[in-house]
């Protein structure tokens, strides 16, 4: 597709922000350390505390790299889905796919503790969480799309994904019902959604499942372009419908289960990002679309981890609340704005 | 000489369409067999509902045909690639994009897809077809606008502009004249016809636009409940087939004035 003007400025503005968002994430915490010793933390030099050394460079860099992934790929997952739907209020949290994630999480801690026994202890591991959130996404996903093949309507589609929230929920209350105190604590801490506290073996999890995510997403986005047009148009371009809708809902059920296994369900990354970036840049061609996108999301991302942090207080909000809070209002203020979404 | 110009681009063999519901076929026209050469510009006319859209959507590609076969190029359809397919057929569809985000430029672009890498980059080549499918349909004043800006004719002129782009032998269009009035209906089909005379193209449009299809359609493809006619307007005209088309006591053809008329 080709695109008259030229995005550059545009790219190098969101790098520094990045940059600036990234710093800003590692600097401020609960424990005040002054910006010389970050950077000499994080370049591998001598700092004033060994303990200041210790939170930089094991709590707050692999928190702040966690929130790149996890915003880039929430982001860019929701635009894929806006795509594939061809309905600009798709996301992974709208559609239901979080939810799902969220069951595949429950049944695993909950219904370890349900059904206990031998497995409950070797079922919690990390990589068990990962299958459990992807699968439970993807199962949701192949049902949205299952129904998108029956129904044309749109509308009736994201009533689905809020039908599955509501089952989701019936679910998790019932296991709920039958777990012990400590399971559900786990649960309910998951389910606020967290960046911290991940293992570097962790942040190494799930830069696969992002980076295998962002990378198949740059692949399709020739077909991703086509597929703007209406899928008759795209088939008569030569675009395979069936392949590019499979590996479409693969890479979703990859990018949030992985994630929403890692950080939560985090809610409106998914769905704002993409709208405020193509009310931004105006242009709908995923060859700019998706780095503009992944670039926001993550910056967004870093933005409101610094925010639910409450800097230099020992509080933490969960991400989970800060993000609805950020993004529930963009969305209104987008629909009101315009009063349509551009699409 | 003419062996060159009666090379066949679309041909259809006995062939029947329709849909395949639930443990049956729904047969909506059968036995049609046309055999279109270069350059020729095909108009497809019948009653709503007769099957004009399922046609077009048979021959592209679509839908499952019921029997017969259809051959692009002397070969058949089905076993083309799908990217292969859309060098040699492009299409101009009735619904409007998805996305109305897109710039002219943009959409009339898009129309590369088939000729560009996996990255979907324009090469040179690629750039000079989209210039030329702007000039083609006098869309170039327009290119930097969004697609939701335009007038129903103004849009119908960068699709097919799209179709251009695409540079295939045959361009299938399904009523590209709904919505437009007059002028712009004879417009868009004066553009068909140029591009067939000046490009070479073999043009196959449905419309409900008898009387203009009658005056600048080479051949013409006349769908009524009992079958389905192909042949040049003139020779539909002196056999009377248009009569066929509507219900006669409402509407009548004047084979003099080569119009329609309703009784009164």
């Amino acid at each position: 597709m080709e695109t008259s003007r030229s995005y550059k400025g545009i790219f190098v503005l969101l790098i520094i922000l990045l940059a600036v968002a990234f710093i800003l994430n590692v600097s401020l915490g609960s424990v005040g350390i002054p910006l010389k010793d970050i950077f000499a933390s994080l370049s591998g030099g001598e700092v004033s505390k060994s303990s200041w050394d210790y939170i930089i460079i094991d709590y707050r860099l692999p928190k702040a790299i966690t929130a790149v992934l996890v915003g880039s790929g929430l982001a860019i997952s929701g635009l894929l889905m806006q795509t594939l739907f061809r309905n600009p209020l798709a996301g992974p949290f709208v559609l239901g796919l979080s939810s799902g994630a969220s069951l595949g999480v429950a049944i695993l801690i909950l219904g370890a503790g349900a059904f206990g026994g031998v497995i409950g202890g070797l079922l919690t591991s990390e990589w068990s969480l990962v299958i459990a959130s992807a699968l439970g996404s993807f199962i949701v996903l192949l049902a949205v799309l299952a129904v998108t093949l029956r129904i044309k309507d749109t509308m009736a589609i994201l009533i689905i994904g809020l039908m599955f929230g509501s089952v989701t929920a019936a679910v998790v209350a019932v296991l709920s019902y039958f777990s012990d105190a400590e399971q559900l604590q786990q649960y309910v801490f998951w389910s606020f959604g967290s960046l911290g506290n991940q293992s570097w073996n962790g942040v190494l999890i799930l830069s696969i499942c992002t980076i295998t995510g962002i990378a198949i997403s740059f692949l399709v986005s020739k077909s991703l372009n086509a597929l703007l047009l209406g899928e008759n148009y795209a088939k008569s371009m030569g675009v395979r419908i069936k392949r590019t809708t499979l590996l479409l809902i693969i890479t979703t059920s990859i990018l949030a289960g992985g994630i929403t296994a890692f950080a939560g369900p985090i809610a409106f990354i998914g769905l704002a990002v993409p709208h405020i970036t193509r009310q931004w840049i105006t242009t709908s061609n995923h060859r700019i679309l998706i780095p503009a996108v992944l670039l926001f999301g993550s910056i967004i991302m870093l933005i409101c981890d610094v925010v639910a942090q409450l800097p230099f207080s020992e509080y933490t909000l969960p991400i989970n609340a800060i993000t609805s809070l950020i993004g529930a209002p963009v969305v209104i203020w987008l629909l009101v704005r315009k009063r349509k979404l551009l699409f | 000489m003419t062996s060159e110009k009666e090379h066949i681009i679309l041909k259809a063999d006995g062939l029947s369409i329709g849909y395949f519901s639930k443990k049956k076929i729904d047969v909506i026209a059968k036995e049609i067999s046309f055999n279109f050469s270069e350059g020729t510009l095909i108009s497809l006319v019948g009653a709503n509902g007769i099957g004009k859209s399922t046609l077009l959507r048979t021959l592209s590609g679509m839908q499952k045909r019921i029997e017969g076969n259809v051959f692009i190029h002397n070969k058949q359809l089905e076993t083309y690639h799908p990217i292969e397919l859309a060098t040699l057929l492009s299409v101009v569809l009735t619904e409007a994009p998805t996305s109305k985000n897109l710039s002219v430029l943009e959409f009339v672009s898009l129309g590369r897809q088939p000729h560009t890498n996996w990255m979907g980059n324009l090469s040179t080549t690629d750039r000079e077809k989209v210039v030329w499918a702007l000039t083609q349909t006098d869309t170039t004043a327009l290119k930097q606008r969004s697609c939701f800006e335009l007038s129903d004719g103004q849009m119908q002129r960068v699709a097919i502009a799209r179709a251009l782009a695409q540079d295939t032998s045959i361009i299938l269009l399904d009523e590209p004249t709904t919505h437009l009035d007059l002028y712009h209906r004879a417009n868009i089909l004066k553009l068909l016809k140029r591009l067939t005379q000046e490009t070479g193209k073999t043009v196959l449009f449905s419309t409900h636009e008898i009387d203009l299809a009658i005056q600048l359609s080479d051949q013409m493809i006349l769908m009524t409940e009992k079958e389905t006619l192909i042949d040049a307007p003139g020779q539909l005209i002196i056999k009377g087939h248009f009569n066929d088309l509507f219900p006669s006591d409402t509407i009548f053809f004047d084979s003099d004035t080569r119009r329609f008329g309703i009784k009164k």
